[in-house]
């Protein structure tokens, strides 16, 4: 089947040391599958876009990493994933260890039906942290790493849903924050928020950088332009062509990928 | 395309859509219908238009209906009930002058009257006249008879249905009068034929002394009288004959003075409707009291003090039954004492007051009981007339008459009217309107002192075989026995009912889910009656028997699926994810089988072992505890039975509706699934399974047909799991058949319907006031 073997299927030169490394990964959701086939290395404190086509296997693939795929019913995964150098598909792998390392904030906004206070501690009362004073603090440093702090400071008691679309993925990004994770997955963060929330987002992404390594899929070809330092184009669950993004929008080795950053598919 | 927009319905709304569909009807249909549907577009706008018209009316109309008839069932049990409570009321009154003439100097009295109050007798210095009421006249026939050529000089009369009278003479002698009222039916006209007999003069005392107070009772036995003479004896006397009482067949008089107290003080006299036991009221408060079951041998049992004064006793009566002796004195109290058990006496029981009544103004003349009732009227020699109920403790009506003392007053004997006869020969007639007496807020809801009981308490006893029980409406055991039943039914209920739902929409897997769920909401179907008389017939004396068994489960149960848990953490993990509907699944079946047969097949053992080979005696000598066959414990398994599905269902339904991206957001952030779902599953589904809880809740307290059939419908009030109870609900069907329509029972037993529509209607709506609040605080989007 694999007719195209993507030529650039390896990670691109760089000094930087993988952050993820994903080798031969096949994925299948029962008897169909959604992943063929993947190679590729993530850089640590970079940022790492995915882009193609609807229904290509990006989320799938964000999925894998911090093992949320493992709740569908029957989906099976071939070959490895490698963080820092250790197999997280292991057997004796605590996933939600894993699950706090490699944080993930979704398409589709999901504060929790609480409080912003009581969302942002959400994840760390999980790992038993109950003294106030800890509590608040974390909050309050999630908060401003998710630049919503100065917005929310007078109201952390207020419902989480009283918050407009765009202070809620931030406050999501927050939760992610909260429990301190060295990857941050985001899944199409943009896609339901206007443009002025979407840039504070992509503002955000350049600070967040500096602690963590950020793997975004978007469908928005400038978002991916502006934001990432690497690109990688998949279509129908194969991963084409993974470069420098530069090198993606400006000289893509393959054609797919010519005609899809250039808007002629896709 | 036609949306029905179902608004709050109302008149305004539907004029409005009617306008709106009509006057601009292109505003938002012209963008959305492309131009080839254009030609049919005002035929289509009107359809909808009409539909939308058609829905609005069918919501308004519906909606109205229900809430209308709602109301009017509320409005119709509340009218029920109200009567329950009304003031009763004196509807007539009619007084007249009898004849007086051919009198002699004593003022010994009777009156009497029919059934239907159409004729009363008065018995007045020595001549008997009836009256007719209606016209106020003496009537024709017999009219006035003399009954005693000598001087009339005490009367009593007797207590019961007939009219039996004993005179006491001047020369020491006792003459017996029966006054009978025969109905006669002529071309459908009812008319009372009054009649009276006379039996001969008896002397009891021969020194011919004039009797100054005397006490009749007929019996089967003969006629039990007691009789005090001027010259200071007391006696009591039994007359036998061999015929009927007042033929001229010989009579046998048995007779024995009694020397307590002192003759000269005695004020009135009291025997019961056996004519065995006597009391003596005196000048001196004390009420002496003499056993006279064997007249030649009568024993003293006591002398009751009634109070620190020294007040005279004036007038004694027993009501129906002879259990309670209401005693009016010359200050004017009125009061009802009762004999109850202690350790003071010889014979192990003291009279006791135990209530007052509202106190004359003047001093006690006449007390008459109702034949029907503990109800019972007392006369003042002012005038007044007060009417009392004595399981009520109320004086219900009071008369202020003419200002005359009251010589005597009967009760009617259906109790809805009396006559008095005062000082002026004003022969007064009230009619009355007093269907209820018993009822008040206290006899229903506060413990009352009934008669034979030594504390007050709360019962429910409607009705027995005798005429002379006093019924209790007593309405706790039931409102108790409700809430036991349903609390033992939720108890059960509820653990298992939301664990499965959780465990059905969080963990099961999605295809064992598909058959699970619905097959539990087919146990919904089954009607309530089939799950009581399963209950009641078949798994009662199952639990009887295996009920040693039952309890080893509750403990090795438990145990054996911690122990199956703990073992599945070494079942390899390869072998975990075997089998499709889980593996631990199908272990923790098998251990739940295993460990329920091996309790049963062990059943008689456990109970030797645990119980000493009896449980039920086990139970009463370690623990109290009366085991019945139709418990508390069968009802929390048959209702709980019946109120799992609607629990469950409504519980999954709300937990599955959490929304998956919800689930993932909380598992992202490193919670475990049980994590996830104590602390955001559990909360966000807390107005679903709210609500679910409180739909059980009502049906288990709506519930009839199980309660009826499986709890023996005791009305007790024990939180013992091992006896029965009986429910409000179970009350009205088991009482209904027995209720004469408008009678006390059939409104009490509105007011338990009542009572029940209340109690299920403010449960559902705090509960939806409560879910929108939880809705509110923990909506989804
Ligand atoms: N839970 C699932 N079960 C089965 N198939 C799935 C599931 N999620 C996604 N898929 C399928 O996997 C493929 C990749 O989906 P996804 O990763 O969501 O694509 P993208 O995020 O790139 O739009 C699609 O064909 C989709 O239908
Ligand atoms: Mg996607």
């Amino acid at each position: 089947m694999n007719l195209h073997m993507p030529p650039y299927s390896k990670a691109p030169a760089t000094k930087m040391t993988p952050k993820i490394l994903i080798q031969n990964m096949n994925f299948f959701y029962g008897a169909t599958q959604a992943l063929f086939d993947v190679n590729l290395e993530v850089p640590a404190q970079q940022i790492t876009a995915f882009i193609g086509p609807s229904g290509c296997g990006k989320s799938t693939l964000l999925r894998c990493l911090n093992r949320l795929n493992d709740l569908v019913d029957g989906s099976r995964l071939e070959g490895q994933i490698l963080l820092d150098g250790q197999d997280i598909y292991r057997a004796d792998v605590d996933v939600t260890d894993l699950r706090t390392r490699v944080g993930i904030v979704f398409q589709k906004v999901n504060p929790f039906p609480k409080t912003i206070y009581q969302n942002v501690a959400y994840g760390p009362r999980l790992q038993k942290v109950n003294r106030r004073a800890t509590l608040d603090d974390i909050v309050e440093k999630s908060l401003q790493g998710a630049g919503l702090w100065e917005e929310v400071k007078d109201r952390l008691h207020a419902s989480a849903l009283s918050l407009s679309g765009g202070q809620q993925q931030r406050l999501c990004i927050a939760r992610a924050l909260a429990v301190n994770p060295n990857v941050l997955l985001m899944d199409e963060p943009c896609s339901a928020l206007d443009p002025i929330s979407t840039a504070k987002i992509e503002e955000l992404l350049h600070t967040l950088k500096e602690q963590l390594t950020v793997v975004i899929v978007t469908h928005n070809m400038q978002q991916a332009a502006r934001v990432s330092d690497y690109t990688g184009f998949f279509l129908l669950g194969e991963l084409i062509e993974y470069d420098n993004t530069k090198k993606i929008f400006t000289n893509p080795g393959d054609q797919r990928t010519e005609d899809y950053v250039t808007g002629r598919f896709g | 395309m036609t949306t029905f927009v179902v608004r709050s319905p109302g008149p305004q709304n539907l004029m409005a859509s009617a306008n709106h569909s009509s006057q601009a009807p292109n505003i938002h249909h012209s963008s959305l219908n492309p131009s080839p549907l254009r030609r049919s577009g005002t035929t289509s706008r009107r359809i909808r238009a009409l539909a939308d018209r058609g829905a609005a009316v069918i919501v308004w109309v519906g909606g109205l209906a229900t809430i209308l008839s709602i109301m009017g069932i509320f409005i119709y049990l509340l009218l029920e009930v109200v009567s329950l409570f009304l003031h009763s009321e004196s509807s007539e009154q009619t007084s007249f002058s009898i004849d007086t003439t051919g009198s002699n100097h004593f003022d010994s009295l009777a009156i009497g009257i029919d059934e239907y109050q159409e004729i009363a007798y008065v018995l007045y210095q020595g001549q008997l006249g009836f009256y007719d009421l209606a016209t106020s006249q003496l009537r024709p026939s017999p009219g006035m008879v003399s009954v005693s050529k000598t001087p009339i000089t005490a009367i009593g009369r007797a207590s019961g249905r007939n009219h039996h009278i004993a005179m006491g003479t001047q020369d020491g002698r006792v003459l017996f009068l029966m006054v009978q009222f025969r109905s006669v039916f002529e071309n459908g006209v009812r008319t009372i034929v009054p009649s009276f007999s006379m039996g001969d003069p008896i002397e009891i005392d021969t020194d011919q002394s004039p009797i100054t107070k005397i006490a009749c009772q007929p019996s089967d036995e003969g006629i039990t009288i007691a009789i005090v003479t001027k010259a200071g004896k007391i006696w009591v006397a039994k007359i036998e004959e061999a015929g009927g009482l007042l033929s001229e067949n010989e009579t046998m008089v048995r007779r024995m003075e009694l020397h307590t107290p002192d003759a000269t003080t005695v004020s009135t006299l009291l025997l019961d409707q056996l004519g065995e036991t006597l009391f003596l009221g005196t000048h001196d408060g004390r009420l002496v009291h003499w056993d006279l079951q064997d007249i030649e041998n009568p024993q003293l049992l006591s002398t009751t003090h009634i109070g620190h004064t020294k007040d005279s006793i004036t007038s004694l009566a027993y009501l129906i039954g002879d259990r309670t002796i209401i005693l009016g004195t010359q200050s004017g109290t009125v009061s009802a004492w009762m004999p109850m058990h202690t350790s003071n006496t010889e014979s192990g029981t003291q009279l006791t007051k135990v209530r007052d009544f509202v106190t004359h103004p003047g001093a006690i003349t006449a007390i008459s009981p109702s034949k029907r009732d503990k109800g019972f009227v007392t006369a003042d020699d002012q005038g007044h007339v007060f009417l009392h109920h004595s399981t009520a403790a109320q004086t219900i009506l009071a008369f202020h008459g003419y200002e005359s003392p009251i010589q005597d007053l009967v009760f009617a004997p259906k109790a809805n009217g009396l006559v008095t006869l005062d000082a002026q020969q004003q022969l007064t007639r009230y009619a009355l309107d007093n269907p209820h007496p018993e009822i008040t807020m206290n006899t229903l809801f506060t413990p009352v002192l009934y008669e034979g009981y030594d504390q007050p308490a709360h019962i429910w006893q409607s009705s027995s075989g005798s005429d002379d029980f006093e019924p209790k409406f007593g309405m706790w055991p039931l409102i108790f026995g409700t809430l036991k039943g349903t609390m033992y039914a939720m108890l059960l209920a509820v653990p298992l009912a939301v664990m499965g739902a959780i465990y059905t929409a969080m963990f099961m897997s999605r295809e064992l889910r598909a058959i699970v769920k619905p097959v539990i909401e087919i146990m919904a179907a089954l009607p309530s009656v089939v799950l009581g008389f399963l209950a009641g017939l078949w798994f009662a004396p199952l639990l009887e028997e295996i009920f040693p068994a039952l309890l080893a489960m509750s403990v090795t149960i438990p145990l054996s699926v911690m122990a199956a848990c703990l073992g599945w953490q070494y079942v390899p993990k390869s072998l975990q994810a075997r089998q499709r509907w889980g593996l631990d699944l199908v272990i923790l079946m098998i251990v739940l089988v295993g460990t329920i047969s091996v309790c049963l097949s062990s059943n008689h053992i456990i109970e030797s072992w645990w119980f000493d080979g009896n449980y039920k005696e086990w139970l009463l000598t370690v623990f109290g505890f009366q085991y019945d066959q139709r418990n508390a414990l069968v009802i929390s398994f048959a209702m709980g039975f019946a109120v799992i599905p609607i629990i469950f269902s409504i519980s999954e339904d709300s937990l599955s509706n959490v929304p998956k991206h919800l689930l993932s957001g909380s598992l992202a952030l490193g919670a475990t699934p049980w994590q996830t779902l104590t602390k955001l599953v559990l909360v966000s589904a807390s107005p679903g399974i709210f609500s679910a809880l409180m739909i059980g809740f009502g049906r288990a307290v709506g519930e009839t047909m199980i309660v009826l059939m499986a709890t023996g419908n005791t009305p007790i009030m024990e939180w013992s799991i091992f006896n029965g109870f009986r429910t409000l609900s179970a009350n009205i069907a088991v009482e209904m058949p027995e209720a004469p329509h408008g009678g006390t029972l059939y409104r009490v037993l509105f007011l338990a319907g009542l009572l029940l529509f209340t109690f299920t209607f403010s449960i559902n709506t705090i509960a939806e006031i409560i879910r929108q609040r939880l809705r509110a605080k923990y909506s989804q989007y």
